[in-house]
Formats: structure tokens, C-alpha cells, sequence
């Protein structure tokens, strides 16, 4: 503690359940857009992933509301949130913005997979069988005009998706930008802030999964698919960097009553996590995945280089949630002092906390072995219907990349759809 | 598996129905399960149970009104206190609930522990609590675990034997 701070500032109440929230719903929100862009912008090289990255969101996905309830101490409490909303409340909106996207996930997979689960439940012997069986709801017929169906119903959850993801996390960001009372927090960028890193981190953890899948199934990880993942997280990096920092410049220009109580923040009280580990890692990840693109790099240093962008990446998100939620609240209302955080073992401490984060990768592990996000690998792959005359995969590696992003962007919704064989 | 391959399902059998059909009975039980979960008088009033006024209301109370109910029987404390740091205290603050004392003053008086856990709740050193604003101590190192009411009278708190005279 540092200076004046009022009695009631001392103890930091949104502790590190509430550090892990937007980063948990970030993570969703990211590998969300991964999947995405292979379903509905037909970025065909991230087929590896498209359903890996399902898979992972669904399972931070689960893991985001047992932090938050957490939290609360008694979680039971958290229905009342749903019984009796109050409108103008931004935070009674969580249950049901959360709920919404889960459905959306939770069909999306199920129509993603239903081929696969009639299968399964054919073949498969035993209880294992059983559970195929019941996760198929009975719907049996995958005759070429029930799956083209499926696919359209795909295509269509994977595009109302996208901005549900956005919802999402953008509604985190509001939450702690709409605090007026907090220097740190209110901006309306905040949304905006949130929504590119949470895509970042997302890439990231897809990136560090799949390198780490392919690595335990002794498979080759597939060298065109890690590059585009690599491309994609530059471009985002760019933006989400390029705002975080514009926020506090803009701040530090405007020169108002806060702002060198802000300024005292980042420089004297949370400096290491937010120069060093925030923004260090970002510029350093910028160059790094950069350099992984050139042509005279040996492909396992590129490898190298992109697996490593994506752990610093993650890494770096998780250091800017933390310097957002505590950090925010350890400049004081009185801003001429600073509270201290005092890193907790076991209440909302750093023990729970470490376990909330294994825990999305343990339920990931359980949802890979039910539902293996490879079965195509053998199969042909799934090539994307296009309608009109743009054909991205010859041109992809040619163009430049903010070229083929605005590409993308002007035509993403006249060649939107993949189709499965052909 | 032959019998759908070409034809189409019956249309309870269709994927999208199935999962829809599911969709709707989680709707229904979410629906169910909330109506018989708000309390009937939600709403009422505000956002909040309308019968929790009433019960309430139907509170036994426990406090008295104020110092001036006790400075009816008590007037030598009263001017005693009035002189001193804690004139704008009132006594229930440190000596409890007291409305049976005060109705029926043979009931018992409300007993008062003048230790660390009752003083250090407004005079213990923490952050956010400087010495501008109120005098504080670190209760173990200022008396080392003797109980504040040995030395000082709460009454006058700076006038008996470890305190400063005014």
C-alpha cells in the first residue's frame, strides 16, 4: 500500500477467479473464430484444426462459469441471476448470453459430428457404444440429403456464431468499461480490447493444442496449417496491440485528473506485468512469428518459433487480464494511492486457480477420446463450395496478407459454406 | 442403416426435429423450474420479495431508540461521556442491543467486553485507517495482550492511568 487509500480499498475483492473469467471466455471466443474461418470463410488450410477448435472451445467453454461461481462463494446464488434478471443490469445478462453461445456450441458440434455418431454407435461395442447411441437423440438418417441438411444447419450455427463469440466477450469487456468510478477500466474500447485479445489468446491456445496433439499422437503437424494459424495471429496481434496501447496513450495525451494516478499504475506499481510480460511479449511475438514466415527459415525453427509465439501470447493475454481486473482495482477512488495484492495460497488463491486452468485441458482430453476431432484425416478433405469466381487456395500464398484479409472480408459473405465430399 | 438410404425420415426421426424437440423440453424445464422458483410476492413493490417488508415490520426490536433513553436513569455516564472522545457515540454501539434494559431496566443491563476485538474494531492499525483521523494502536504491541478497559475508561478514554490527560 502506497499513499492514501480509503479503509474499504485494502482488501482486492475480484481476485484471480475473476482474472480467469474473460480469459477463460477469451480462449472460447478465439478458437471460436478459428473454427470459423475454416466453416464460413473457407480458409480450407485450417481443416486440421476446424474441429479441434470446437472441440476447445467447448471445453474452456465449460470451465468459464464454475471460476465465476466460484467466486461468489455460494454458487447456488448464481440462478437467481437467471430466475429474476434485472434488465438494467449489465451482469445479470451472463447467464443468458452464456447459455445462448453454449447452445450454439453444443449444436454446432452435434451437427458436425452426427455422421460420426451414427457411425460410432453402430460399430462401437458396449457401454461406449450405448453413449453413441443416446448422444445421436435417435436421429439415425445420414442419407445424402439429411447430411446436406446438417451441413447447411452448420454453416448457418457457424455463422450466427461468430458474432454470439463476439457478444460474448464484447459483453465482458463492457462490464468492466462501462465502471465509470475506475480510471483504469472505463473506456468504450474496452469491448474492443477485449474481443482482439480474447482472438489472440484463442489462436494462441489452438496453435499450442494442436502442436501438442500432433506431438503426443505422433503425427506430423501439418506445416501449412501451423503457418496460417501463424498469419492470422500476426495479423490480430496487430490490432489487439495496436488498441491496447492507443487506450493508454489516448489517456496520457488527454492528461485529465486521472490519468497520473493511472500513469503511476504502470509505472511504479504493476510495471514487470505490464511492460515486460503484456506488451514485451507481444512486440517480441510479433517479430518472432514474422521471422517464422521467411522464406530462408528451416521449416522446425519456424515450427519452433510459432509454437513459441503461441505460448508467450498466452502468456501475455493472461497477464493483461490480471493487470485489467487487479490492476484496476489497486489504483484507489482517493487516485493518490495504491492498494497492494497479496497472491492468495488457497482462497481464490493461486492453488484453485492453477486447478481451473488444467482443468479445460482435462475435459479436453475426455471430450478428444469421445469425440476424436481427426476422424477425417484419412477421408478427403472437406472442400468449400464456392460460389462466384474467387478461388483463394492458389492465390493464398502469393498475395500479401492484408490483402487476402480484405479479400476475405469484401467476400466472405458471397462464397460463405463448406460442403462435405463433393 | 439401408432403410433411410435415398428416402427421406419420417419427420420425428429427422435430426433437426430430434434436436429441437430437445431444445424445447430444456426450455420447458428452465420455464418450470424458474416459476417455482420466484417467491409469489416478487415484484410486488420493486424488484425484490414484497413480503420482506412485512416480515420485517414484524421484527422484534432490539435496539433502543438512542443515548437519550439511557441518559433518563444514567445522567452521571452521560455528562461523563459527553466531555470526552466518544460524545458522539451512542452507547449502544458498544453496550449491544439494550430495548428490554430500557423497557424493563431489572431485566439485566447489556454487558459490555471492553477488549481488543470490541476497541481494535474502530482503533486497530490497518491500511486506509490513518492517524489523522482517528488515534491507532497495534493492539499486542501497545498493551502486549492486557485488555483495554484495565487502563482506560471508555467513558473518558484518555483521562485514566495509560492515558493522556486533555
Amino acid at each position: 500500500m502506497t499513499g492514501f487509500i480509503y479503509p474499504n480499498e485494502v482488501e482486492i475483492n475480484w481476485g484471480l477467479f475473476i482474472v480467469l473469467y474473460p480469459y477463460l471466455t477469451g480462449l472460447v471466443a478465439g478458437a471460436f473464430i478459428v473454427s470459423s474461418l475454416y466453416h464460413v470463410f473457407g480458409v480450407t488450410k485450417l481443416k486440421p484444426v476446424s474441429r479441434l477448435a470446437l472441440i476447445s472451445a467447448l471445453a474452456v467453454l465449460l470451465v468459464a462459469p464454475m471460476a465465476l461461481t466460484s467466486h461468489l462463494g455460494k454458487p447456488l446464488r448464481a440462478f437467481n441471476l437467471m430466475w429474476t434478471p434485472n434488465p438494467m443490469s449489465a451482469m445479470a445478462g451472463f447467464g443468458y448470453i452464456y447459455s445462448f453461445y453454449l447452445i450454439i456450441v453444443l449444436l454446432e458440434i452435434w451437427f458436425m459430428y452426427r455422421k460420426d455418431l451414427v457411425e460410432w454407435a453402430a460399430t462401437k461395442e458396449g457401454w461406449l457404444g450405448k453413449v453413441y447411441n443416446i448422444l445421436t437423440l435417435g436421429a439415425k438418417d445420414i442419407s445424402e440429403k439429411a447430411l446436406h441438411t446438417d451441413h447447411k444447419i452448420v454453416t448457418f450455427l457457424a455463422i450466427l456464431g461468430i458474432p454470439s463469440a463476439a457478444f460474448l466477450h464484447g459483453y465482458v469487456g463492457f462490464i468492466f468499461g462501462a465502471i465509470k468510478a475506475n480510471p483504469w477500466w472505463s473506456t468504450p474500447l474496452m469491448p474492443v480490447i477485449f474481443l482482439l485479445s480474447a482472438i489472440v489468446s484463442g489462436v494462441a491456445l489452438l496453435i499450442v493444442i494442436y502442436a501438442v496433439t500432433c506431438k503426443i499422437r505422433g503425427k506430423k503437424i501439418d506445416f501449412d496449417c501451423l503457418m496460417t494459424m501463424n498469419k492470422y495471429l500476426w495479423v490480430f496481434l496487430i490490432f489487439a496491440f495496436v488498441l491496447e496501447v492507443l487506450e493508454v496513450i489516448h489517456m496520457a495525451y488527454e492528461a485529465e485528473e486521472e490519468w497520473p494516478a493511472v500513469k503511476g499504475l504502470i509505472t511504479s506499481v504493476i510495471p514487470f506485468s505490464y511492460f515486460v510480460v503484456q506488451l514485451g511479449e507481444m512486440v517480441l511475438a510479433f517479430f518472432l512469428l514474422l521471422v517464422a514466415r521467411f522464406r530462408s527459415i528451416p521449416k522446425a525453427t519456424a515450427q519452433f518459433l510459432t509454437i513459441l509465439s503461441g505460448v508467450m501470447i498466452l502468456i501475455s493475454v493472461l497477464a493483461m487480464r490480471f493487470n485489467v481486473v487487479v490492476g484496476g482495482q489497486l489504483v484507489s477512488k482517493s487516485l493518490s494511492g495504491y492498494s497492494k495484492f497479496n497472491w492468495p495460497i488457497w482462497h481464490e488463491g493461486i492453488i484453485p486457480t492453477a486447478g481451473f486452468m488444467v482443468l479445460p485441458f482435462v475435459l479436453l482430453t475426455v471430450l478428444v477420446l469421445l469425440l476424436p476431432p481427426w476422424v477425417g484425416e484419412e477421408e478427403p478433405a472437406l472442400k468449400p463450395a464456392r460460389r462466384g469466381a474467387f478461388e483463394p487456395e492458389e492465390e493464398e500464398s502469393d498475395k500479401p496478407l492484408l490483402q487476402q484479409v480484405w479479400e476475405r472480408l469484401a467476400h466472405g459473405l458471397s462464397w460463405s459454406g463448406v460442403r462435405r465430399g463433393d | 442403416m439401408d432403410k433411410w438410404t435415398g428416402g427421406e425420415s419420417p419427420f420425428f426421426q429427422r435430426a433437426y426435429v430430434r434436436v429441437g424437440m430437445l431444445l424445447l423440453g430444456v426450455l420447458v424445464v428452465f420455464g418450470t423450474v424458474r416459476q417455482l422458483s420466484i417467491p409469489p410476492s416478487f415484484g410486488e413493490y420493486g424488484r425484490y420479495r414484497g413480503d420482506s417488508i412485512g416480515e420485517n415490520v414484524a421484527r422484534k426490536v432490539s435496539f433502543a431508540l438512542g443515548s437519550d433513553d439511557c441518559k433518563k436513569c444514567h445522567q452521571n455516564v452521560f455528562q461523563l461521556v459527553m466531555q470526552a472522545e466518544h460524545k458522539g457515540m451512542d452507547c449502544q454501539s458498544c453496550h449491544g442491543p439494550a430495548v428490554n434494559h430500557v423497557s424493563n431496566p431489572a431485566s439485566g443491563a447489556p454487558k459490555v467486553k471492553g477488549d481488543e476485538e470490541l476497541c481494535g474494531s474502530c482503533h486497530r492499525q490497518i491500511a486506509g485507517r490513518t492517524e489523522e483521523l482517528i488515534t491507532t494502536v497495534m493492539p499486542l504491541w501497545h498493551s502486549g495482550g492486557v485488555e483495554c478497559g484495565k487502563c482506560h475508561d471508555p467513558h473518558q478514554p484518555r483521562n485514566a492511568i495509560g492515558g493522556r490527560t486533555l
